[in-house]
This record gives structure tokens, sequence and C-alpha cells, in this order.
């Protein structure tokens, strides 16, 4: 992971492209589809799955978690700030 | 799938020198789908998202407000007390709520309502949204103040996990905001409530013209012996905020 993450905006077509680069897939209700072709829950609403156009799509190879202010303050957390030098 | 209008070399030499957005971009505008038979432009898209420059988030504005709180001072002293803490995402989510508040907006006030109601429909949403609500009072710099305080008395970090907890459970309970119109002897009545509960710690926050009666209350606390005959100790903080004063009183039980 890079010192400095940068935060960017993709349309739906664009973000289902770049999914379908990683062999993920969306289908017809825009839900996003693994690569076994499976629904990927959400980790904040159970019983919910993932769509295409409010999930966020984060590096380490490709990896999808929900959109939401919280799921993206962890992978602030998590995966930038821990990465970042401390002194 | 629509089949490419261009050779995949052609495209391939074109994206390579575009940033992942821009290429993704130039891919769909080129009526590009999918990459059967296009392994090499696959490859392309794939080689740029592992770099690991960027993350697409459905609001960029907000995701960059987000990475920005790491400046927040008393959102790093949290950082720092309770890394461990397991809902610290929240309080960041928490600060964002604020920053909409302080901003406020039509578009803002729907996205908090939004917000909110993405969190009152996870497990535990009760906690969850008193949780959110802590970082934009004035509580929240008093409650990371007792945990520096402790912390500096040298308490374990997971004592002071345990003690946020039961501060972040209580504070609507155990806290008084003092209006302008309030008065001393409404403030010592709050500390007589809280003494008989037996609460371990409770805070009075005073700002602008409210500071003084917060003074006042503590020293009639003081003069009647009440908080040394019931074993609380007082600690008052004054500070500058803005061009305004601002007292702070935390009573807690003596250990």
């Amino acid at each position: 992971m890079p010192k400095k993450i940068i935060f960017e905006e993709l349309t739906k077509e664009e973000r289902t492209l770049l999914l379908r680069a990683f062999d993920y897939n969306v289908d017809s209700e825009g839900y996003i589809l693994d690569q076994t072709g499976s629904k990927i829950p959400s980790e904040e609403a159970p019983l919910e799955f993932l769509k295409v156009d409010n999930s966020t799509l984060i590096p380490g190879s490709l990896g999808v978690i929900d959109g939401t202010p919280t799921s993206i303050s962890k992978f602030i957390r998590m995966k930038v700030e821990a990465a970042e030098p401390t002194c | 799938m629509k089949l490419l209008s261009q050779p995949a070399e052609d495209i391939a030499a074109v994206i390579i020198g575009l940033t992942l957005k821009e290429a993704l971009d130039y891919l769909v505008k080129h009526g590009v789908t999918d990459f059967p038979g296009y392994a090499k432009v696959k490859k392309i898209i794939q080689d740029k998202m592992n770099e690991g420059k960027y993350a697409f988030v459905p609001d960029k504005a907000e995701a960059n407000q987000l990475l920005n709180f790491a400046k927040n001072p008393t959102f790093r002293e949290v950082q720092i007390l309770v890394p461990h803490y397991r809902y610290i995402d929240i309080i960041r989510t928490g600060l964002l709520i604020d920053y909409y508040h302080r901003n406020d907006t039509l578009e803002n006030r729907q996205r908090v309502k939004s917000i909110k109601i993405q969190i009152s429909n996870r497990p535990n949403s009760l906690k969850l949204m008193k949780l959110i609500d802590l970082p934009g009072t004035p509580f929240f710099s008093t409650i990371v103040e007792y945990l520096h305080g402790l912390k500096m008395e040298g308490f374990p970090s997971n004592y002071l996990i345990e003690k946020f907890e039961e501060l972040i459970e209580n504070w609507t309970d155990t806290s008084m905001l003092v209006r302008k119109t309030s008065n001393p002897e409404m403030i010592v009545d709050f500390c007589n409530t809280q003494i008989q509960k037996k609460s371990e710690t409770f805070f009075v926050l005073g700002m602008k013209s409210a500071s003084l009666l917060v003074e006042i209350a503590l020293k009639e606390l003081t003069d009647k012996k009440i908080l040394e005959h019931n074993g609380y100790v007082a600690r008052l903080t004054k500070s500058i905020e803005g061009n305004n004063p601002r007292t702070e009183l935390m009573i807690f039980l003596k250990t």
C-alpha cells in the first residue's frame, strides 16, 4: 500500500469494468458477484449484499467493501494510516 | 460483450500511459464492457489497480473528509489512548456527522439522515447511535481529557477502553451542559443527583457566560463539603475557546 491513497469516483460502467478485470461480475440488479458467482454480503448490514454503485473498491489485488463512512473509516485506519511511518 | 472496434494492441498502447480512472473512462467510451480476447488490456488495468494508489468510493469528498480527521487533535488523542477500541470507526463517522451539522445545507442534512438510517439498521444500533452523536458535543473532548488523565496516572490500556465504554454508555445521563439561563443551584442539584446514584464519574460543562456558573456551583459544593463527605473529588479545567471561556468540571469517586 502506498503512503498516500487517492480517493476517486467512477461511473457504474467504469466500476463494472474494473470489477470484471478482476473476474468479479455484476448481475442485472446491480449486485456484485465474486469469482465464484456469489453475491458479497455486507459486513455492516445483516442480510444485505454489496451493489456496484454504492460499494468501495480497494487496492490489494481488488477488494470490495461497503461504501459507508464507517467502512471507509476502517479502510483508512487499517490500510492507510497503519502503513504510514510513525515518525 | 461488445467487440472492440480498435485492435487490443492499439488500445493497450493508449491506456498504458493513462491513470487508472482515465484508462477505465477511455475503455468505456470506446465501448469496452469486458475483456475476453483482450488479455493485455485486462492485465494493464490489473497492474494499475495493483499499484495501490486508488480506492474508488461513492463520494470522494466525503472519503477525503474522513481521511482529514486524522488531523483532528481530539480524535488523534482517542487513537493514541484507545487504539483498539472496537467502535473507533464509528467515532470517525461521528466527526463526519458533526462536520455536516456545522456545514448545514439541505444536502448535508439528507446525508446525515441517510448515514443514521444505515447505522440504525446495524446490530447494537442503540449504542452506535449514542456514540455517533458524541463527537459533535463538547463532552467529547472532556471525556478524552479524562482518559488522558487516567493514562498519566498509569492506568493500562484495557482499563482505559473499559472506562471509555462506560463513559460513552452513560454520557447522556452523567453530563450537564450548563445553559446561560441555568443557575448554580441547578448545577448543584445535578451533582447531588449523580452522588445519590453513586455515579463514578460525571461532568459539568459551561461555556461563554455559563462558564462562571460552574465555578460558583463548585464553590458551593466545596464550601458545604458535599463532595468530600461523599468521597468525591473535583477537577476544574478552565480554557479559552475562540475568545470565549470554557469551564469543565469533572467529578469522580475516589478510588
